[in-house]
C-alpha cells in the first residue's frame, strides 16, 4: 500500500467509527493544511475541519429539504477560539501530518489542545514528511501507538490503536462491512471490490454538491441557493476531489453549448488531457485518469471549458461525479 | 505574430538573485482582445520576460488564441484553471494590470485571494465591479459593494434586490471601487499626479506606501516611438478617402460614450461651413453600445456625405492617420483621469491636438496642444482650434521639426525608458511582502 491511498484508509476507519458509535459525542474534527474530503466520513453526519492554512474556498453539504450549507472550516488563525472549541469537543481528531515543519508546529500546538480534553487522536501522513518531527512532543505525550498502514506511518490514540485490531488500518474485512451498511442505508453510492490481499477497488459516486469549490463570492452565492455543482460563468470551476489517491473519474457535465475535448485541466503541477469525452442526451461524459495529489498540495481539480461550451444565459454544471481508486 | 516576438533581449535583463529568476503571474487584457490594456502589457512583455520566469495568465479559455499570436514566446501562456492548480507558489509574484474595463473582471476573482502588484489605469473601477457582476449574475449584489467602498448609492437608484436600477452620473465622478483592491495589493502603480490624487482620496483609510507593505510608483503611460515612414500610408489613407488637398480633422482610438463625439460632429458641421476642404474621420472602433456615432452621421448628413468612421485600426494605420491629421481631438469628459497613450501619440503626429483640461490631461504638456474647457462654450472653444488650425496650417518643414521634437521628448516615455521604474516597484513589493 502506498503512502498515498493512506486517506482512503483513514476515511474507511473514520466512517466505521462513527456508523458503528464508537466515539464518544461530538463532532469528528480533521486538521489539516490542504483542502481535502473524507467523503465516507463527511456523509455520516456533521464534521469539522481546521485549517492550518488560508482556505481560499468555499464547499458545501446538502442539506435534506434546504439550501446546502457551507461546509465547516475554520482557519486556526484567524478564528482561534472557534478553532479551540471545537478541538474540546472532538468526538476524533485526525490529523493529516504536512510536509511544511511551521504548518506543523502549528498543528501539534492545536492538536496537543485536543489531548489536554482527552479526544482520540489519528496522525497520518507518509513517513518521509519533514512535519512529524514538530509531533514528537505530542506523539510522547498522548502516548500514540503506531498502527500497522504498509507504507504509511500512522500513530493513534490507545483507544483507537485497540479498536483496530491485527489487520491494522487496512482492514478489508472492516471496510467491506462499511460499504454494505453504508449502501443500505443509502447514504453512500459506494461500490467496493476486493482485488487481493489487503488491496481493494473502491467505485464512489457521489453527489457533485459535495465536491464543487467556489473561489468566488459570487460563485458560492450560486450553489447554495440552486443546489447544484456549478460553473462560474466563465466555464471555471473547482473539484474537490476525494482522498488524494489516483484515481479514475468520470463527470457529467451538463449544459454545456459545444465540444468540450479541448478543456484546460489541471490539478497541481499537472495538466490533464480526458481520457474521453462521451457526448450524451444528457450532457458530456467527461473522463480522466488523475494522478496523485501531492504532499502539501490542495486535492482540487480545476477545470477551464471552451468560450464556446460556455452558454451566455446560464452555467455549466456537474450533473455526476464517480471515483475509482485502488488502494494498491 | 506579434512583432517583439523575435525581438533581442532588452539590455537591462539581468538574471536576478542568485541567477535565479523570480516566476512572474501577469494577469492582463491579452491580445486578440482589442482593449488599450492589451496593448498596453504588450509593450512590456519583452522587458518583463528577460527579467522574470514570466507567465501570462489569460481569461479562462481564452489562453489558446493568445498564445497562438506569440509562436516564439519566451514566456507562458496559462489558462485560469492552471494558474489556480500551482497555488499556492510562494516563490512567485503577481501583478495585475487593471482598468475599468469589462475584460479585467476576471481577475477580481483573483486579486484578493492571491495578493500582488497592481497597475491600476482608472481611478475608478465602478464600472468594471458593475460588468463583472452582471457576468457572474450576481447583479442584487451591487449596492452591497458600493457600500464596501464607503459610497451609499441614494435609494432612488436601487432594486430591491440590490442592484442598480439607473446609474446615478455622479457615480461615474466618484473614485468608487477600488479601496478594497488598495486593501488587497502587495504594490500599487498609477500613471499621474491626478490618478494618484484621486486614488488616496478613495482607498481613503488604506496606509499607502512601502512602509505599510504597499509600496507606490507614478510612471506614466508610455508613449511609443513614431512609426518609421509607412510605404503604403498613401494607400492607407485613400482607404479611408482622404485626399492630399483635405484639411483632416481626427478623432482617434475607441469611440467610447464619453469621447465627446456628439460635440464634435456638432463643432465639424459649423466650421465646415465655408471651409469645404475640412474632412472628420473617427478613426477607431465605435462602441454603438456607449454612443452611436454612425447612427447619428446618418441622421445629421443623409446625403451621405458626414464623417467617416474607420473601425479597429492597428497601431500602424493609426500612426498614419495620425502623421496626416491637422487636428485631432482627444477629449473625455466625464473623465476619471484615464491615461491611455493617445494625447502624446496624437501629439507626435506633428499636427495640432486639442484636449480638455480636467483629470490627468494638462499633466502632459506640448507647443501644439489647445485645452478646452468643459461646459457650455465647449463647441465653439471647438470651432476656434478648427478655424485656428485651417489659417495657421505649418508647412512641411515646421511640421517634420515638430515631429522630430516630440519624438525627442517621447524617448524619455518609451517603454524601455519607463520599465526600471516597473521593475523597482517589483522588487520593492517582493521586498515588502510577508
Amino acid at each position: 500500500m502506498t503512502a498515498t491511498v493512506v486517506d482512503v484508509w483513514v476515511d474507511l476507519f473514520a466512517a466505521s467509527l462513527v456508523r458503528g458509535g464508537m466515539l464518544r459525542a461530538g463532532l469528528p474534527v480533521v486538521l489539516t493544511d490542504t483542502l481535502r474530503l473524507l467523503p465516507l466520513l463527511d456523509s455520516q453526519g456533521p464534521m469539522a475541519w481546521i485549517h492550518t492554512s488560508p482556505v481560499g474556498y468555499r464547499d458545501h453539504v446538502p442539506v435534506a429539504q434546504g439550501q446546502p450549507t457551507t461546509r465547516l472550516r475554520v482557519e486556526a488563525a484567524a478564528e482561534p477560539a472557534e478553532a479551540a472549541r471545537l478541538l474540546r469537543r472532538a468526538s476524533v481528531c485526525l490529523v493529516a501530518v504536512p510536509p511544511d515543519r511551521g504548518r506543523a508546529a502549528r498543528m501539534a500546538a492545536l492538536a496537543a489542545q485536543a489531548l489536554q480534553f482527552r479526544v482520540a487522536q489519528l496522525l497520518f501522513s507518509s513517513p518521509d514528511v519533514a512535519g512529524w518531527a514538530a509531533f514528537e512532543p505530542l506523539i510522547r505525550q498522548g502516548a500514540l501507538q503506531p498502527v500497522e498502514a504498509g507504507a504509511a506511518r500512522v500513530l493513534a490514540s490507545a483507544q483507537l490503536a485497540g479498536s483496530l485490531g491485527e489487520a491494522g488500518l487496512h482492514d478489508a474485512e472492516r471496510a467491506l462491512r462499511l460499504t454494505e451498511q453504508l449502501t443500505r442505508a443509502r447514504q453512500v453510492d459506494i461500490h467496493l471490490q476486493r482485488v487481493g490481499d489487503r488491496q481493494l477497488r473502491l467505485r464512489l459516486r457521489t453527489d457533485p454538491l459535495r465536491l464543487i469549490a467556489a473561489g468566488a463570492e459570487t460563485l458560492a452565492h450560486h450553489i447554495a441557493h440552486e443546489g447544484r455543482a456549478l460553473f462560474n460563468s466563465r466555464g471555471l470551476g473547482s473539484l474537490l476531489l476525494p482522498w488524494g489517491a489516483p484515481s479514475a473519474a468520470r463527470l457529467l457535465l451538463r449544459n454545456v453549448r459545444a465540444r468540450i475535448d479541448g478543456s484546460e485541466i489541471a490539478l497541481g503541477p499537472h495538466t490533464l488531457a480526458p481520457t474521453a469525452v462521451d457526448y450524451t442526451e444528457h450532457g458530456a461524459f467527461l473522463r480522466l485518469a488523475l494522478p496523485a495529489v501531492l504532499p502539501g498540495r490542495d486535492a482540487l481539480l480545476h477545470l477551464s471549458l471552451p468560450r464556446e461550451a460556455v452558454p451566455g444565459d446560464g452555467f455549466c454544471d456537474i450533473g455526476a461525479a464517480e471515483f475509482t481508486v485502488e488502494t494498491a | 505574430m506579434l512583432p517583439f516576438a523575435d525581438a533581442p533581449l532588452p539590455s537591462h535583463a539581468s538574471p536576478g538573485v542568485g541567477g535565479v529568476r523570480r516566476r512572474l503571474y501577469l494577469f492582463s487584457p491579452l491580445p486578440p482582445l482589442r482593449n488599450g490594456l492589451a496593448d498596453y502589457v504588450v509593450e512590456y512583455l519583452p522587458h518583463l520576460a528577460a527579467d522574470f520566469d514570466l507567465c501570462l495568465v489569460a481569461e479562462s479559455g481564452r489562453a489558446s488564441a493568445t498564445a497562438e499570436l506569440f509562436p516564439k514566446r519566451r514566456f507562458e501562456v496559462i489558462d485560469e484553471a492552471v494558474f489556480l492548480a500551482r497555488q499556492p507558489d510562494p516563490q512567485a509574484q503577481i501583478l495585475y494590470n487593471v482598468g475599468n474595463n469589462g475584460d479585467c473582471a476576471y481577475m477580481l476573482d483573483h486579486l484578493h485571494r492571491f495578493p500582488g502588484v497592481v497597475v491600476v489605469h482608472d481611478v475608478s473601477l465602478f464600472y468594471l465591479h458593475q460588468v463583472a457582476l452582471q457576468m457572474e449574475r450576481a447583479n442584487g449584489m451591487f449596492a452591497h459593494r458600493v457600500a464596501d467602498t464607503g459610497y451609499q448609492v441614494p435609494a432612488d437608484f436601487v432594486h430591491r434586490d440590490g442592484s442598480l436600477g439607473r446609474t446615478p452620473g455622479l457615480l461615474y465622478q466618484e473614485c468608487l471601487m477600488v479601496r478594497r483592491i488598495a486593501q488587497s495589493a502587495r504594490g500599487l502603480m498609477l500613471h499621474s499626479r491626478y490618478a494618484e490624487a484621486r486614488f488616496r482620496g478613495g482607498a481613503f483609510d488604506v496606509p499607502l506606501g512601502a512602509e505599510h507593505g504597499r509600496p507606490m510608483a507614478r510612471i506614466p503611460h508610455f508613449v511609443l516611438p513614431p512609426a518609421p515612414p509607412a510605404a503604403d500610408a498613401d494607400a492607407v489613407l485613400r482607404r479611408f478617402g482622404i485626399d492630399e488637398s483635405d484639411l483632416l480633422l481626427l478623432v482617434p482610438g475607441f469611440l467610447t460614450g464619453n469621447k465627446m463625439l456628439y460635440e464634435v460632429l456638432v463643432a465639424y458641421s459649423r466650421a465646415r461651413i465655408g471651409q469645404p476642404r475640412l474632412k472628420l474621420v473617427f478613426a477607431g472602433e465605435e462602441r454603438a453600445s456607449e454612443y452611436a456615432v454612425s447612427e447619428r452621421i446618418r441622421q445629421l448628413w443623409p446625403e451621405g456625405d458626414g464623417p467617416r468612421v474607420t473601425g479597429y485600426l492597428d497601431a500602424r494605420e493609426l500612426d498614419i492617420l495620425l502623421a496626416r491629421a491637422d487636428l485631432s481631438f482627444v477629449l473625455r469628459y466625464p473623465t476619471y483621469g484615464e491615461t491611455s497613450g493617445i494625447l502624446p501619440r496624437a501629439v507626435m503626429g506633428g499636427g495640432r491636438v486639442v484636449t480638455v483640461d480636467i483629470g490627468s490631461y494638462p499633466e502632459f504638456e506640448s507647443p501644439q496642444i489647445d485645452h478646452v474647457s468643459i461646459g457650455s462654450g465647449l463647441v465653439d472653444q471647438l470651432v476656434a482650434s478648427i478655424r485656428s488650425t485651417c489659417n495657421n496650417l505649418p508647412d512641411a518643414g515646421t511640421r517634420a521639426l515638430r515631429r522630430a521634437s516630440e519624438a525627442q521628448r517621447a524617448d524619455q516615455l518609451s517603454p524601455r525608458a519607463l520599465y526600471p521604474g516597473i521593475r523597482a516597484l517589483l522588487d520593492a513589493a517582493w521586498e515588502a511582502s510577508p
